[in-house]
């Protein structure tokens, strides 16, 4: 039927499709204005650690004073924020600027479109916030002798599970501006209402929030203060195991990616800096 | 007119390449509560066709649909009987060069294309020369390692016409292609397109310049409103016409004693107009016309030097029928 098909190249499918859909026309992603905003964003906790060594308020606590950090600075603030922008690009750049039509038209299955973007957008993620995160590490803990040996273990495990929770905001960011046209707003309103306050709540709504699971793992894992959920258990409730924390952040980040592929699948492209239709017909 | 397949001019495949069909198969496809396409319902034969109707005619709508990117609500677009909605094979054998400007503004034209070509299926190294090879055939070879945020508009259209032609597509469709090109550019992109047609390629070329349309086929699709008005080639619509009067222009050395003579055949006439050194007159019947003009310049009465149809380019019979 297609005679010409034997000079035609056959379309990649499985594992190589999501890499062809993990590498084309994304180097976009972490450049410019943004790179500059998300390193000055992952870079500033260094920048003030460096600044409280320099005037010496920074070497009494050693891992705690990093765990305090990863707390209060990387899970609430900055991985979140980071990622709303990293998640929400993987494909909401797409539309804006007008190139969707290059991946929605490309011979690749749509789940592998979403799994290609999905692993772009972790690998950049991860680029970013790793590198930060043992440098915090280092800043913190080695001004103590012997401490950096002493705590690496810990050290892996935070970064660990700040990886994981990377994988489940990545993936609700990257739903989100599958989804919704004002997915940045709606990624931030995400991150203040729900992880910022209700996910908080002493409920069982705190097991639907991914901070709340990173920092349980965090606890569970390296016992810092910094990440213990006091509320939960001065009314007396028992905060997840380990395995628990771990298979919601997997559900959670498997979950996004389903109902990505679910949403991708009804995307169409109607032109140029539109968002698509999802439902044809009257 | 429906269901009848276009035949264009230059329609015969090239040997190695079997013909394919795209047929609109009864389409259409609403916008809320506004009808984008009506039961839109031909074939696109190999060859170049050209798509020509003025905005919101449906042409883009019809567009997205050819090459999968949008669903229609009832009818299916069918790429040798097989939908091109949602199906990879199909989007396989089909390159597009969107009227959209946007690209990959970070990356280099080399890059841009090789990336395509790893999604179209080659491999390492041969994505790259096939990227290189064609970004050469579209002639960006002084460009290939230039961000393509810094391209013209001009160069934008090659680019994204190279990126079409990667894999050798058995279905080409260009959304006005032509936008944004200098006139050599624009005289390489029509050769381009007339070479791919007459190797057999189903091209369809979007465009609301109707001369740019006549220079790359004679076959067109007219839609208006959602629907398809006409389609052949451009002579065969005109014939079409038949309820519409054709002007013809004649020049002559004494156009009141020519209309005159003209004027004692009324019945040949729908109108009659003076001008400068001739007269235009209009008719339904352009052949017994013509025969006339040429009774009278044999009389004698007038010197006739010229005899012009004034309404057989695209343009006129575009406006004929919208009108």
């Amino acid at each position: 039927m297609n005679a010409n098909a034997h000079r035609r190249p056959v379309p990649p499918t499985g594992w190589a499709a999501v890499r062809a859909a993990a590498t084309a026309c994304s180097a976009g992603g972490l450049r410019g204005r943004r790179l500059l905003g998300l390193v000055t964003l992952v870079g500033l906790p260094l920048v003030v650690q460096v600044v409280l060594l320099v005037f010496g308020e920074g070497r009494g606590s050693a891992f705690a004073s990093f765990a305090q950090r990863v707390d209060n600075a990387y899970l609430r603030a900055i991985v979140p924020l980071a990622l709303i922008f990293l998640g929400t690009a993987a494909f909401g750049d797409e539309w804006e600027g007008g190139t969707a039509h290059y991946l929605l038209g490309a011979p690749l299955p749509r789940r592998a479109l979403v799994l290609g973007r999905f692993l772009a957008a972790v690998r950049r993620a991860l680029l970013l916030l790793l590198p930060s995160l043992a440098l915090l590490f280092v800043l913190c803990v080695a001004p103590h002798a012997g401490a950096l040996a002493h705590y690496l273990p810990d050290a892996l495990i935070v970064l660990g599970a700040m990886s994981l929770a990377v994988l489940a905001y990545t993936a609700v960011f990257l739903l989100l501006g599958l989804w919704l046209r004002r997915s940045i707003m709606s990624a931030f309103l995400y991150v203040l209402v729900f992880e910022g306050l209700i996910g908080n709540l002493p409920s069982g709504f705190s097991a639907l929030s991914i901070s709340f699971h990173a920092r349980n793992l965090l606890w569970r894992g390296t016992d810092a203060e910094a990440f213990r959920p006091v509320l939960l258990q001065k009314l007396g409730l028992e905060p997840p195991g380990v395995v628990a924390s771990l298979v919601t952040l997997l559900v959670f980040t498997g979950l996004a990616l389903g109902a990505a592929a679910f949403v991708l699948q009804r995307k169409e492209f109607t032109g140029s800096g539109q968002q698509a239709e999802s439902t044809p017909g009257a | 007119m429906s269901g009848a397949a276009v035949a264009p001019a230059a329609a015969q495949p090239a040997a190695g390449r079997a013909p394919c069909e795209l047929k609109v198969d009864r389409v259409s496809r609403w916008y809320g509560d506004v009808l984008a396409l009506d039961a839109v319902d031909f074939s696109f034969a190999p060859g170049v066709t050209g798509l020509l109707g003025p905005n919101g005619a449906g042409k883009s709508t019809l567009i997205r649909l050819l090459v999968g990117l949008a669903r229609p609500g009832d009818g299916a677009v069918r790429l040798d009987g097989q939908p091109v909605a949602n199906n990879l094979d199909a989007l396989a054998r089909i390159g597009y060069v969107a009227d959209s400007e946007g690209i990959y503004e970070e990356l280099s034209a080399r890059r841009f294309v090789a990336d395509q070509a790893r999604v179209r299926g080659f491999a390492g190294t041969a994505a790259d020369a096939r990227a290189e090879a064609c970004l050469l055939r579209v002639g960006l070879g002084d460009a290939l390692d230039r961000r393509c945020g810094g391209y013209s508009k001009g160069m934008r259209q090659r680019l994204k016409l190279a990126q079409a032609l990667l894999h050798d597509p058995d279905v080409l469709v260009l959304d006005e292609p032509l936008n944004g090109l200098d006139p050599v550019m624009r005289r390489d992109f029509i050769r381009i397109i007339r070479e791919l047609g007459d190797a057999g390629a189903t091209v369809v070329v979007s465009s609301h310049v109707l001369h740019e349309v006549e220079a790359m086929t004679n076959s067109i699709v007219l839609l208006h409103h959602g629907q398809v008005l006409a389609e052949g080639t451009v002579a065969h619509i005109r014939d079409l016409l038949d309820t519409f009067a054709r002007r013809i222009r004649v020049l002559t050395d004494r156009p009141r004693d020519l209309a005159r003579e003209l004027l004692t055949h009324e019945q040949l006439l729908s109108g009659l107009q003076m001008t400068e050194g001739g007269v235009i007159l209009e008719t339904l019947r352009p052949d017994r016309a013509c025969a006339q003009l040429q009774q009278i310049a044999a009389a004698g009465a007038v010197r006739v030097w010229a005899v012009d149809p004034l309404d057989e380019d695209l343009a006129s019979v575009f406006a004929y029928l919208v009108d």
